[in-house]
């Protein structure tokens, strides 16, 4: 196999690209459901909720260290692997994201050591400040970055003059057709990832019988937030899918898997295809009849456009797109019929005792984190060959790097990332054998800005009970 | 005209944050390996754990400030730098790590805290290698990076290594004596007493051989002697003043005496590059990205710096003070 | 025996309810029956669920 520095390049930026989503995804649903916890527990002061704040707030924080650092790499490797796309996509996406360093790295960054660390130094209220602020930092995150992801994938409000980008309409370029879409579709992802991610947890100590006034709460909030999010995403999904097929017509036609022009009438709707691009048919499909017709024409004889009406030069490559899409949609499904059988079983009062159920949230604890992988691979997959979608093609944005350097730090960056995929897991595994008990909850639920104004408030007798790391 | 003009200084401004802020926490995180004692290397992450993040944030500022302001440039340089910075990008990953990860066991703490003091490091070393790289000048043609990516690897860049190195474990121990309390006040003596001649001997020897490597150094202490000799004098004084304030009161002047010395050093290369954003190959005019780019960039910056500056004060301020020795949330 | 059987259509029947109504949802949700429908049906459902687990508090979720 000969190297070739353009893949190699490609490689890289999708594996650590692919590995970094999974810790936003996480941390932009945690903060909001923490800043939410801790809003109950001083409205409430039921101590329950400090002791669920405080389990998942150890949870957070790994998650979101994780996920800082191997963001610095990204906003290195636009220029590291793909200099020529830095250099003409830099005047439209460089102020995105230097605005997104400013407005949420820095808050986020700011306000998490309090967050972590300062329950005993600034007082309860102002601590929920913090908390909500490390929240809206998530949040402005997420809308730059998609912002940035969204321009590349719908330009607008660009000229290019001599060979360089120009930006003629900044409310373009930020506003561009795609944003507004896919911004709530990212947003009610991570908040979903974050309910499975609490439900599924309480789910397991509930099967075991451990921890059960805790399980409770998050069972039923975890449900309760699924069950509304997921309604809005599916929506929000079809919204999403009609802006794309208008924009990037070649990226949804290779989502469906279908080849001709037009597909038959009926047409199925695919779960199974083996791709054979270059012949640009199908060796094999397995689906279900007039499906396709229905969830795609809205009407039970409808034809289904093919890939074929992408010139094949511009068409990307449909196994990755499809079986991005198809595990998407495939846990979006799964998880509106646990949504389902949460509002029946609630209605029943068996919500904690229907164990097959449980069972099922426990299983469905990271689907979150694997449906956003499989559309983001839909997103960026689709769009080759282009980087910037009809502008730069991927191939003619690679930088002067040799390949034997490339996959010498691609290998590094395997092994890192493995290293910290595998120390993440080991200790979120401790957390939870451990239990939400083993952090003492009787941090007093008063408090004012005089704690924080006052120096040196140190040895106080309640010092153990402050948030932050769980005890050892 | 102006507008890459204060890019350019909205860049050297996050550069020289960084610099200084990181600076101090990568020096700590160095000294994690001469320190033998569990308790004082757990106090010292402690010192440093609340606010290291905003640290590392204004590397980034750097990066995308680039990026958005300097397109050409950010495209020659990274390719041109991509070894050091990928091996720094990974360092500074493990060493990001280790701060949640050390908390969560005691038993394999002593590990973690190797890989935090080689994370700091390597990172440092590697934003010396950086340095010394873009001294010693990058290959480029038209817009884009001709040379090999192997350049920086040469006895120049390694010099500029061992001096940022030594730069940084100097502000880290001028940190320790700040926030430790006196129980760590020998170790950081001894540390400042160590790096500090090192430095300077490193620093002075970079400056002279600067002179052989690039003979655009030699054109601008020729076109600016009398700038670059007071910043020189500024750097040799702070640093003496600093020597001589080691483990005497107020705790904190060695601490401001080592940013003055650092501030000074980073504003005399500031000289030597400008008006150049590639050093001596593209100057920040060539490089401009759109001029809507940058007024888009300036004005968040205007507007947004000074928030973040005010909050970012506000998380040293809780800080403020001696650290806990049992740590901020009373379990160390 | 009578007993059983209709024990076991009760489940059949919960099983079955819910289905069709969750199938409903989606397909009216992913716009199969046009916007309008989508949108209400996106109403119904949100409505619904927020009003049932604000009514029904599951059991040992103490308020």
């Amino acid at each position: 196999m000969s190297l070739n520095p353009a893949t190699l390049a490609r490689v890289q930026f999708a594996f650590t690209v692919s590995f970094h989503i999974i810790f936003p995804t996480m941390s932009i649903g945690l903060a909001m459901f923490l800043a939410v916890i801790e809003g109950l527990w001083l409205k409430t002061k039921n101590d329950l909720y400090l002791q669920i704040y405080r389990f998942w707030l150890s949870i957070f924080a790994m998650g979101f260290g994780v996920g800082v650092v191997t963001g610095i790499v990204l906003s290195f490797e636009f220029g590291l692997g793909f200099a020529r796309f830095a250099q003409l996509a830099g005047p439209a996406i460089g102020p995105m994201i230097a605005l997104e360093v400013l407005t949420s790295f820095f808050l986020e960054a700011g306000f998490l050591g309090i967050m972590l660390f300062g329950m005993h130094r600034v007082g309860p209220t102002l601590h929920y400040f913090a908390t909500c602020m490390v929240a809206l930092g998530t949040l402005l995150s997420a809308s730059w970055i998609l912002s940035a992801n969204s321009w590349m994938q719908t330009p607008d409000g660009v000229a290019v003059r001599n060979g360089r980008l120009v930006v003629v309409n900044w409310w373009h370029v930020l506003n561009n057709p795609s944003w507004l879409v896919r911004l709530p579709h990212m947003l009610s992802a991570a908040y979903l990832t974050a309910s499975f991610l609490v439900a599924g947890v309480g789910a397991w100590y509930l099967l075991r019988g451990k921890h059960l006034a805790f399980a409770k709460k998050t069972v039923a909030l975890g449900t309760a937030s699924a069950t509304v999010l997921i309604a809005g995403q599916v929506f929000i999904g079809d919204i999403l899918y009609g802006t794309m097929l208008k924009h990037q017509p070649s990226k949804m036609q290779a989502a469906e898997g279908f080849w001709e022009k037009e597909s038959a009438s009926p047409a199925p709707y695919y779960w199974v295809i083996a791709p054979n691009q270059k012949e640009q048919r199908n060796r094999f499909a397995l689906g279900v009849p007039y499906l396709g017709s229905i969830w795609l024409t809205h009407s039970l004889h409808g034809r289904v456009e093919g890939l074929k009406n992408t010139p094949a030069e511009q068409q990307p490559i449909m196994g990755m797109v499809f079986y991005g899409f198809r595990i998407m949609y495939g846990i979006a499904i799964l998880m509106f019929a646990v949504a389902t059988a949460s509002l029946w079983l609630r209605w029943k009062r068996r919500l904690f005792t229907t164990r097959w159920f449980l069972r099922c949230l426990v299983m469905m604890t990271p689907s979150g984190i694997v449906a956003t992988l499989g559309g983001w691979y839909l997103a960026e997959t689709g769009r080759q060959p282009w980087v910037i979608f009809g502008m730069l093609r991927t191939i003619d944005a690679v930088s002067p790097v040799p390949a034997q350097t490339l996959l010498a730090t691609l290998i590094a960056f395997v092994c890192i990332y493995a290293f910290f995929m595998t120390a993440f897991l080991v200790f979120v595994a401790r957390i939870i054998r451990r239990g939400p008990e083993s952090a003492s909850i009787h941090a007093e639920a008063s408090g004012s800005l005089k704690n924080a104004l006052r120096p040196q408030v140190l040895d106080s007798p309640n010092a153990t009970a402050a948030l932050g790391r769980v005890g050892r | 005209m102006t507008l890459p003009l204060l890019c350019a200084a909205f860049a050297a401004l996050s550069i020289t944050l960084y610099v200084l802020l990181d600076g101090f926490d990568l020096g700590v995180g160095a000294l994690l390996l001469l320190q033998r004692h569990e308790e004082s290397r757990d106090h010292m992450v402690d010192s440093i754990t609340p606010t290291w993040d905003g640290n590392e944030t204004w590397l980034i500022m750097t990066g995308v400030t680039l990026l958005a302001a300097f397109p050409i440039a950010y495209g020659i340089l990274m390719p041109a730098l991509y070894i050091p910075i990928v091996v720094m990008l990974l360092a500074l990953g493990l060493r990001g790590v280790s701060f949640e990860f050390r908390s969560q066991m005691k038993l394999y703490r002593r590990r973690w805290d190797v890989i935090f003091a080689v994370g700091s490091i390597v990172a440092a070393f590697m934003q010396g290698l950086i340095l010394g790289a873009l001294l010693q000048g990058v290959s480029v043609q038209g817009t884009t990076f001709s040379g090999n990516v192997l350049d920086c690897i040469r006895p120049f860049p390694a010099l500029c290594a061992l001096c940022v190195l030594a730069g940084y474990v100097v502000l880290g121990g001028c940190w320790l004596q700040f926030k430790a309390t006196s129980q760590l006040h020998g170790f950081s003596g001894r540390t400042l007493r160590i790096a500090l001649p090192l430095f300077m001997l490193a620093f002075f020897a970079v400056g002279g051989m600067s002179l052989f490597v690039q003979p655009g150094i030699v054109a601008a202490w020729q076109d600016h002697p009398v700038l670059l000799g007071t910043l020189s004098c500024i750097v040799l004084l702070a640093a003496f003043i600093l020597f001589g304030s080691i483990g005497k009161r107020p705790d904190v002047r060695p601490l401001i005496a080592g940013l003055v010395m650092i501030a000074a050093g980073i504003g005399g290369l500031a000289i030597l590059v400008f008006p150049t954003i590639v050093p001596f190959r593209i100057s920040i005019w060539d490089a401009s990205s759109s001029r809507l780019s940058q007024i888009f960039l300036l004005t968040g910056a205007i507007v947004v710096t000074p928030v973040v500056l005010g909050y970012s004060l506000f998380a040293y301020w809780v800080f403020r003070g001696k650290t806990p020795e049992e740590g901020w949330d009373g379990y160390e | 025996m009578l007993k059983n059987l209709s024990l076991t259509f009760a489940k059949i029947l919960g099983f079955l309810v819910p289905s069709l109504v969750g199938v409903t949802f989606f397909f009216a949700i992913i716009g199969v029956f046009g916007l309008g429908i989508a949108v209400a049906g996106l109403l119904v459902a949100v409505i619904g669920a927020v009003v049932l687990v604000r009514r029904v508090p599951a059991e040992g979720d103490a308020r």
